[in-house]
């Protein structure tokens, strides 16, 4: 619908005629149904007082079920399954544990903080992978090296797997095959009548110095329906939500320590300077459609997992709109009962970091196959302290999944082994692609939709039109 | 200290529990008859029974206790109560005793009950 090419020509000539003489035409946005599904992302009551042996053991207790059942349908019910308390070396059985990589390029304070007086500067890596890395496989009171066929560069810490092999006589278990956490079943997906659509924008990166004004102006404008012919205008009627997946605020409005605030006796912090644009920003979005805030990496709310809403008094205008919706950084949700689940992409980030895998898609469908959302926290992603529960585990699998904040658009249709169908999402920077992605609901297609303003070629010409 | 004269170290720092309400062991040198007051002042809440027996059904569930704490099929138990410990294993089904429950709930306002045993190491 949006990319047919004779549609296309025929919404230019529209665009560049007259205008048209129909006053009564009354182009209304389509809302369809919604429902939160956030509840286990609020963090009511935080108490810090607590180690983070509690998540492990909770995520094992849970997944461990689930892992067994996948095990015992790839292996059969006739090779046992043990403890790692029990094994003995020779005997083939199955075990089931949390995997730990045990990286040396891995930043660790305790390595710092000893070598205080030598201390080079490091230089910043992009990952944090190495050779040397080994696998190591624990269950809640032991631990054993695992060697064989398993491929350490691609794994990561967190992840709860099941392992068939056997201990060898040096005390490490050599594994012949794994497997992980069973996709959890899909609800059914209802079938719409009409195309719906949403909108999904990330990275917006509001306050920053990078001046992306003009396209955002253009993003909002187009959104609202005030951009394009009536063709343009009935099209986008039909989105019915807006998700802005984090980072709308630029990392240089996070007030550092070590910069001197307030030096002059007029100069307003940039964070407030960033809120107040973001604030205008949501009011034209708002009073036009659903929209669905959520926190990101650089954004004012709590920085570990799961990040609460931002609040809703930083944005007066906005808040005064039952359209404004401001929710927790993993979001899951039913739109016109479309199971939607997304993250503003630290999960898939840190994974990438931390493992050979570079393709954000790839990760995302890993994370779909070992069952868990952010396997590395809280290892490496920072993450709350839970003890009775762990909600990043996948209890149903939903129909889009996306992360934010990546280098560039991707999607990809995973299938799962009983016949799951996910659309996978990697949603890029608005401050660095002018992108945003809309998804049709009815069909699960998506598209990006850019606003870059592409500079014209640098040839002397002076623009400056005001001469 | 060195000016307590001729009373053996171990009867003016007597291995106690903590409990609260009592004084640190610093202060309570010199109040050493005290310590035994404020203990029956806590037994005055279950029924009237001989001191003696009073003192080992009490160190029999604290004992029981101890032992739920320490054992690794429930999990971890630093950082959370006792209470909160048993309803995850029984959510787990694990299948905790019910004894556990009766003493922790019957003694719900005593910490030494309720909290696990490594409740005052500040981990």
């Amino acid at each position: 619908m949006f990319g047919d090419v004779e549609k296309l020509t025929e919404k230019a000539n529209a665009l560049l005629s007259d205008p048209s003489t129909d006053r009564n035409l009354h182009l209304e946005r389509c809302r369809g149904s919604y429902e939160s599904h956030c509840e286990r992302f609020a963090l009511m009551n935080p108490n810090f007082c607590r180690q983070y042996a509690h998540l492990y053991a909770e995520r094992l207790e849970q997944q461990r079920v689930f892992v067994l059942l996948s095990a015992q349908k790839k292996w059969g019910s006739r090779i046992p399954v043990r403890k790692l308390s029990e094994l003995t070396v020779g005997e083939k059985c199955v075990v089931v544990g949390t995997l730990f990589k045990h990286m040396e390029l891995k930043p660790n304070i305790l390595k710092e903080v000893s070598e205080e007086h030598n201390l080079l500067p490091k230089p910043p890596r992009r990952t944090f992978t190495d050779e040397a890395d080994t696998l190591i496989l624990e269950d809640e009171v032991q631990r054993t090296v695992l060697v064989g066929d398993i491929d350490v560069l691609t794994s990561v810490t967190g992840v709860i797997i099941a392992v068939m092999g056997e201990e060898q006589e040096d005390g490490h278990f050599r594994v012949d095959e794994f497997c992980f956490s069973e996709l959890p079943a899909q609800l059914s997906r209802p079938v719409l009548q009409a195309d719906a659509y949403i909108a999904i924008v990330s990275g917006l990166n509001v306050g920053g110095h990078v001046d992306t004004m003009l396209s955002l102006q253009l993003l909002i404008d187009y959104l609202t329906g005030v951009l394009g012919g009536e063709n343009d205008q009935a099209e986008v009627a039909s989105i019915t939500r807006l998700i802005i997946a984090g980072n709308s605020l630029s990392k240089s409005t996070n007030d550092s320590a070590n910069k001197t605030k307030y030096v002059t006796r007029h100069a307003q912090a940039d964070s407030v300077e960033g809120v107040k644009a973001l604030d205008d920003i949501l009011l034209q979005l708002v009073a036009s459609m659903d929209v669905d805030l959520m926190a990101g990496e650089s954004d004012p709310t709590n920085f570990m997992l799961p990040q609460q809403p931002l609040h809703r008094c930083m944005f007066p205008q906005a808040a005064k709109y039952e359209t404004f919706h401001n929710v927790t950084n993993p979001y899951e949700a039913d739109v016109s009962g479309i199971r939607l689940l997304g993250t503003s992409g630290q999960n898939v980030t840190d994974i990438c970091r931390f493992s050979g895998n570079d393709d954000p898609v790839e990760v995302l469908e890993k994370t779909l196959l070992w069952g868990h959302l952010a396997p590395t926290a809280p290892d490496t992603l920072a993450c709350y302290p839970y003890y009775n529960e762990d909600p990043f585990i996948l209890t149903s699998c939903p129909h889009i999944y996306f992360a934010a904040n990546q280098p560039s658009f991707q999607c990809k249709n995973f299938e799962g082994p009983a016949g799951q169908k996910v659309l996978l999402l990697t949603i890029p920077r608005f401050s660095e692609t002018s992108t945003c992605v809309i998804v049709n609901l009815r069909s699960l297609d998506c598209h990006p939709i850019s606003f870059e303003m592409r500079a014209p070629a640098a040839n002397g010409i002076d623009l400056d039109v005001d001469k | 200290m060195s000016k307590q004269s001729s009373r053996p170290i171990t009867e003016i720092y007597k291995a106690t529990r903590k409990r609260e309400g009592i004084v640190t062991k610093v202060e309570n040198a010199g109040k050493y008859e005290a310590k035994s007051d404020i203990k029956a002042k806590n037994k005055t809440e279950t029924k009237p029974k001989c001191e003696q027996e009073v003192a080992v059904d009490e160190d029999q569930e604290l004992e029981l206790l101890k032992q739920f704490d320490l054992d690794s099929k429930f999990g971890p138990c630093i950082g959370i109560t006792r209470l909160e410990r048993w309803e995850r294993a029984a959510k787990h089904r694990h299948i905790p005793p019910q004894q556990v429950k009766d003493i922790i709930l019957s003694h719900h306002e005593d910490q030494l009950y309720t909290q696990c045993l490594w409740n005052e190491y500040h981990m």
